[in-house]
């Protein structure tokens, strides 16, 4: 019983892990709201809400022409630059593979220097050439006790069963054998 | 097919939390039902299992397809995952009578240690049957459903994703409850439930989900500002999307009570017919008797 009883804490605490992570719907802190950028209407969602130099972020993009179509066959490009140094800058392409609603685009990128970040997304398609863009405070990592909340939990569960099932044990195993 | 139902039909989401926990409760169902199957148990039919597989298969579809990832982006989206959750997920997976069977797919001193949990006398057994009394559970059910569908608590929900996961535990566990009840389901831990009075049940329920989704269509505002920051999808604006949300609350969600309200009297009318047989055959064999010892 005991080890099944493991088995069950060891597999809830697997769940607490992916929950810590997942949004609720993979969007994020809008950042733009269907903003003009030559012939592309231009919105972009970042996640997580406090980006800090250790976690990775996440910038969604949905590309709209004018009469609120979609736009899917486009070449996204995010550009980053930190405000206080223009030579750090950063490039990545935008994909609807990264994306979990695949009409979005999609890129993943690892900020490493504190400040203001300058983020310019830069679109092409058949339909022209368009570009906007937005600032992004990237904060110092910080060891906020709700980035450790879900997997604290879950090793704690299994602490606990694995405690008190050698408490059990030691008091059911005879005295003297 | 038009790129955006393409991309809809694409946006399948990986959910470790969600696929995990499926999976688990499948594969302790199986296994308690393939035991009891060998020991030729008739609570181990054919169809307890496809309707829990089913049950099952609709919970994955609504937090793990397109209406999982889209409900973001559109109100109508989301309140179809909530429906397939509440309606047809959950009445699914209490028609296959997932306690016993599933006891019996955990080990024996797990199942012999949760069996003495649950016996008659034990307080966990009174405690639940105390908390989930029909009346309690109905206002809970709607409480929680109505206080979710409040302006401020639905942007909560949106935006945030440990509050989401809250949202559709509480939604899904009030209407396993909820079916409990209405089904009969085993365990019968309450008092005998006439068909009468589950009707009743049903009817209460129906008419309170009935209010909220005429609300929703009718009302001339929007309530759920969230969706007017997003891009629409196929054209449809924020407001007809509320509305098409409401219809779909209204008439495909009270649909299922309707079901089982029209199920439940025809069950009734089957019972009576019987009764009246039973008494016919008693009050024959009566008289039959009577003439007997009158002869004699």
């Amino acid at each position: 019983m005991k080890r099944f009883l493991m088995v069950v804490a060891v597999f809830f605490a697997a769940t607490f892990v992916p929950m810590a992570r997942t949004d609720a719907h993979g969007l994020g802190n809008q950042q733009l709201e269907q903003v003009e950028a030559g012939p592309y209407l231009v919105s972009v969602w970042t996640d997580p809400k406090n980006v800090t130099t250790q976690n990775n972020l996440h910038i969604t993009i949905s590309v709209q022409d004018h009469e609120k179509d979609f736009v899917l066959d486009a070449d996204v490009q995010v550009k980053a630059v930190l405000v206080a140094d223009s030579n750090i800058t950063q490039l990545h392409t935008a994909s609807h593979d990264n994306a979990i609603q695949k009409m979005f685009y999609e890129a993943k990128l690892r900020l490493n220097q504190t400040g203001q970040w300058h983020i310019t997304i830069g679109i092409d398609s058949e339909l022209g050439q368009g570009e906007a863009s937005f600032d992004l405070r990237v904060a110092e990592a910080s060891d906020s006790w709700t980035r450790w909340l879900w997997p604290a939990l879950g090793v704690t569960t299994v602490l606990v069963i694995l405690v008190f099932g050698m408490y059990r044990k030691t008091r059911s195993t005879p005295q003297g054998s | 097919m038009d790129a955006t139902t393409e991309a809809f039909l694409r946006s399948w989401q990986l959910r470790w939390d969600v696929i995990l926990v499926l999976l688990t409760l499948t594969s302790i169902y199986v296994t308690g039902w393939v035991r009891l199957r060998r020991r030729g148990a008739k609570i181990a039919n054919v169809w307890r299992l496809v309707s829990y597989l089913s049950g099952m298969g609709f919970v994955a579809l609504a937090l793990l397809s397109g209406i999982g990832t889209f409900e973001a982006l559109l109100f109508f989206i989301h309140m179809i995952q909530h429906i397939m959750m509440m309606m047809y997920a959950a009445p699914l997976i209490m028609l296959a009578a997932p306690m016993p069977i599933g006891m019996w797919g955990l080990p024996r001193p797990v199942r012999l240690r949760l069996a003495k949990f649950l016996n008659q006398k034990s307080p966990l057994r009174q405690l639940i049957v105390a908390i989930t009394k029909p009346g309690i559970i109905w206002m809970f059910y709607t409480l929680n459903l109505w206080m979710w569908h409040d302006s401020e608590m639905y942007e909560r929900a949106t935006t945030h994703s440990t509050i989401h996961n809250i949202q559709h535990l509480l939604f899904f566990g009030t209407a396993l409850a909820i079916w409990w009840h209405t089904t009969d389901a085993a365990p019968k831990f309450h008092k005998h439930r006439t068909y009468g009075k589950r009707m009743m049940f049903a009817a209460a329920t129906y008419f309170q989900n009935l209010l909220l989704g005429i609300y929703i269509t009718m009302s001339p505002e929007l309530i759920y500002t969230y969706y007017a920051t997003v891009p629409r999808m196929w054209g449809i604006e924020a407001h007809r999307d509320q509305t098409i949300g409401g219809l779909i609350m209204w008439l495909p969600g009270g649909m299922m009570y309707g079901y089982t309200i029209l199920i439940l009297i025809s069950r009734m009318m089957d019972y009576s017919e019987k009764q009246a047989q039973i008494k016919a055959k008693q009050d024959r064999l009566k008289r039959q008797q009577a003439k007997g010892i009158a002869v004699s």
